[in-house]
């Protein structure tokens, strides 16, 4: 019983699912015949199972909604908005019912008059509370038409495990065939295994798979309701339901997308009457696509509203302390817009009921983030938004080029590589910059990180490679960040089984990963983003916008210890500046002023640019805070990011002589809470604030006071 | 109430580990050395599908840079949904121990008090038990 129990919870969610978004549908196309017959069926099946399980509740409101539904299909009642919602009320309290059955509650005698009610109203005689079994004719047609079964995922990841086993076994019985005679028997036999292998293998891949309809199917339902909420009108359009995806993806992307949803709707589209004042439809459209290229997914978002506006973007993140207006003045239009994926930055004023739950796009972009997706932003002002999710088709099985780096192999995603060139090439060249290098690839100019100086390698051979030995590979960080990695040479592609990796072996960040490749040796799977971090690329300092592409005159500044680069642009000369210029009242990127050939030019302070904005390339380190709270998931999860971004590393936990740190951070209600001082500050619980004591949920004060102490530190 | 208990010599040093705690015992692993590791990492290893992150014992016990394993018995656990091996000069013996680890107040270095739970006694004698999980703490706190 128990089993049937749970296999009709699991059937009615999603039957339910479907209800509501073929419901909505319907409602807009009352004369599609077709679609009212299935939903028809669908009721029809909740309530024939609710009569055989003995759940009389449940019975009555889907044989109430079934009723109603078979006097649409006659004709005798129009459908009207009204009675739709009260199918979709009926629907959710169905759901909510179930939801207390697979809780293992029991349903008690609840009243559900007030739903029956409004099913059937308009003097219209309530039906009979006698129960019908259900009609041996239509119950032949509920039938669905392809035969499925539930699997638990748990099984499909043994069988998977199993598949992995038997394709290394088969590796090692190649080897071992190597040794012996040839015999053309023997190869047939083996070909034909390895054949068969590779097709379970690709079958138990698909099994993971399943329609994005799934994803999508929600919706609808989300759209009606929401646009209903906010007095709008939207249609919404979606494409491409066919497309499959990995079942454990579908679940990551259901919270971005439904947050999508929610924007497009309450800050995208515009209410009819200011849409009617632009000159558009009164109704709104919403699209929402998937469409398969390659082994990605890429899921678009559109909406034709008013599109965002960067200006208050900019000033937001100004506000919040996230860019400086300085560093404002110079981002392009695109960069402005991709701000809204940082922490802390809301366009609203006012957080509203519908997208304002403390869950930004800098969530959404992280959720994304973390399955391997890209995610990206266009918007036209006045003429709508594009949010574009581009994700993995599975988690489990990513192709991927396997590299050596002097005598050790390690796994690159095939995703984050846009091309590969052997370092000896013409067109490659490779050129020292301070103490960093770039490689110029036909036009392009890209920052080189060489993978044996990240990988450290702990028995490299000390003596440099010839000059132009290696592959360069360009790797791709998401749109406009691009960078090259040296590597000794490139081996295979091959499709990997990628696992989560000891915490041991991940500590650094340059690994997302182990893989057990045809072989049999295990790997680790490089992470672009962590050798990027890891790898010394020149900070590039310019006093205004770069180009986005083309070349770039750059001065090379050092201190000795520290490099940076000064963009400039047209001729540069070697000129007498009069010793007696005038300096800048305080200090800043400029020295002071001083004439040159009766002109006013200013004066860069070098010193300042090198210690301002620099972080220093090698030797130093930046300033540590240390997290000492009594809560720690809170701190590592919420607060640590935050004290990053204002520019600490972060230690957790209490004092030692190893990692002196230059602020004590303290998040603990059971401490003394004393005065704060320039090296020790207090987040308390309580709002009242004093002089070295923050609320601790007062983000943008703990940020400024971290900026603050920085800045203190920096000077001393 | 039986306490099982897998004997293992490195270093010239016999130590117990819980035998519940043991997957497996393998011989002749092929190990991968890795770079950018914690120190007593000797590599990686694949046991049928999984990959096992291989530890030097006696390096995490006395926080040393692992040496070099290949040939020698890796004794394999699972801990936190990963898998790791131990590395050891010898595996002897399933022994039983009546009583739970005692903890005694001998002078033992920091290393091996950080990673064992006491001493039982068994038909050997009294042998050092040493807890996979506490041996995974230490470098990982002292790093």
């Amino acid at each position: 019983m128990d089993e049937l129990l749970a296999e009709f919870i699991a059937e009615t969610r999603e039957t339910l699912e479907k209800i509501s978004s073929d419901l909505v549908a319907w409602e807009a196309e009352p004369s599609n015949r077709a679609r009212l017959d299935e939903i028809f069926r669908f009721v029809h099946t909740v309530k024939g199972s609710c009569g055989f399980l003995d759940l009389p509740r449940l019975e009555k409101l889907s044989h109430c909604t079934e009723d109603l539904l078979q006097r649409f299909r006659s004709g005798e009642r129009e459908p009207s908005h009204d009675l739709v919602s009260a199918i979709l009320a009926v629907v959710d309290r169905i759901t909510q019912l179930v939801d207390r059955l697979d809780a293992g509650e029991s349903i008690d005698d609840g009243d559900d008059d007030d739903l029956l009610k409004a099913l059937s109203s308009g003097g219209y005689a309530t039906p009979k509370n006698g129960i019908c079994r259900p009609h041996q004719s239509t119950s032949a047609a509920s039938t669905p038409a392809a035969r499925s079964i539930r699997v638990p995922v748990a099984l499909l990841d043994q069988l998977m495990g199993g598949v992995s086993d038997l394709v290394l076994a088969r590796n090692e019985l190649s080897r071992q065939l190597r040794g012996v005679a040839p015999s053309p028997a023997l190869e047939g036999a083996f070909d034909r295994l390895s054949q068969r292998i590779a097709e379970i293998r690709d079958g138990v891949t698909w099994t993971r798979m399943q329609r994005i309809e799934s994803l999508f199917a929600a919706v609808p339902r989300l759209v009606r309701d929401l646009s209903e909420q906010l007095g709008k009108e939207v249609s919404l359009k979606i494409d491409g339901e066919d497309v499959e995806l990995d079942r454990e993806m579908i679940e990551v992307l259901r919270d971005p997308l439904t947050h999508a949803v929610r924007n497009a709707l309450d800050h995208g589209i515009e209410s009819p009457e200011q849409r009617r004042e632009a000159g558009k439809q009164a109704a709104g459209t919403l699209e929402l696509s998937a469409r398969q290229s390659g082994n990605q997914i890429e899921i678009t978002i559109r909406d034709d509203g008013a599109g965002i506006d960067t200006a208050r973007i900019a000033e937001r993140a100004v506000g919040a302390g996230v860019v400086s207006s300085e560093q404002m003045e110079r981002l392009g239009e695109q960069a402005r817009l991709d701000l809204i994926f940082q922490p802390g930055l809301s366009t609203v004023e006012r957080a509203s009921e519908i997208s304002g739950r403390g869950v930004g796009m800098d969530v959404v972009r992280a959720n994304v983030e973390r399955i391997g997706g890209v995610i990206s932003i266009a918007s036209e002002p006045g003429s709508g938004t594009t949010l574009t999710l581009s994700v993995p088709l599975t988690l489990t099985i990513i192709p991927a080029l396997i590299v050596g780096v002097e005598e050790h192999l390690f796994a690159l995603p095939r995703l984050a590589v846009d091309e590969i060139i052997a370092a000896d090439k013409q067109a490659v060249s490779i050129e020292a910059v301070g103490d960093t290098e770039t490689v110029v690839i036909r036009t392009e100019r890209l920052p080189l990180v060489r993978a044996r100086d990240v990988v450290e390698c702990p028995d490299a051979t000390s003596d440099m490679p010839k000059a132009g030995a290696g592959i360069v590979m360009i790797l791709s960080l998401g749109r406009a960040r691009r960078f090259a990695l040296l590597v000794s040479h490139v081996h295979d592609h091959e499709e990997l089984v990628v696992k989560p990796a000891a915490p041991m072996l991940m500590n650094s960040g340059v690994f997302a990963g182990t893989a057990l490749p045809d072989n049999g040796r295990p790997l680790l799977l490089l992470d672009a983003a962590g050798i990027a971090a890891r790898g010394k690329l020149l900070p590039l300092l310019a006093s205004g916008p770069l180009p986005e592409t083309g070349e770039l005159r750059l001065f090379r500044l050092s201190d000795g210890d520290c490099v940076c680069a000064y963009a400039f642009e047209g001729q540069a000369d070697a000129v007498r500046f009069p010793a007696d210029y005038r300096r800048a009242s305080r200090p800043g990127k400029a020295a002071g002023v001083g004439v040159v050939d009766g002109v006013p030019v200013e004066l860069l302070d070098a010193h300042f640019l090198i210690a301002g904005t620099v972080q220093p390339l090698a030797g130093s380190r930046r300033a540590r805070c240390r997290i000492a709270a009594d809560d720690e998931g809170w701190a590592q999860a919420l607060l640590g990011p935050l004290v990053e971004l204002a520019g600490y590393d972060v230690v957790y936990g209490g004092e030692t002589d190893d990692e002196p740190a230059d602020l004590l951070l303290i998040a603990d209600d059971t401490a003394e809470c004393g005065e704060g001082s320039d090296d020790v500050l207090y987040l308390t619980d309580s709002r009242d604030a004093g002089p070295g004591r923050l609320y601790r949920y007062d983000r943008e004060g703990i940020f400024d006071a971290l900026r603050e102490r920085l800045r203190g530190a920096g000077g001393r | 109430m039986h306490n099982l208990y897998l004997i293992a010599e490195a270093d010239g040093t016999q130590f117990a580990i819980p035998a519940s705690a043991v997957e497996n015992v393998v011989r002749d692993m092929e190990i991968v050395p890795v770079p950018l590791a914690e120190p007593c990492v000797a590599g990686i290893a694949a046991l049928r599908s999984r990959v096992v992150t291989v530890i030097d014992l006696m390096a995490a016990i006395s926080d040393a840079r692992a040496g070099n394993c290949a040939g020698k018995p890796v004794i394999v656990t699972r801990i936190d949904r990963h898998y790791y091996g131990f590395a050891v000069d010898r595996v002897r013996d399933i022994v039983e121990a009546s009583e739970k680890p005692k903890r005694v107040a001998a002078s033992m270095s920091e290393g091996w008090r950080k990673a064992s739970t006491g001493f039982v006694e068994t038909e050997i004698g009294a042998v050092i038990v040493v807890d996979p999980e506490l041996l995974l703490d230490t470098p990982a706190k002292a790093a």
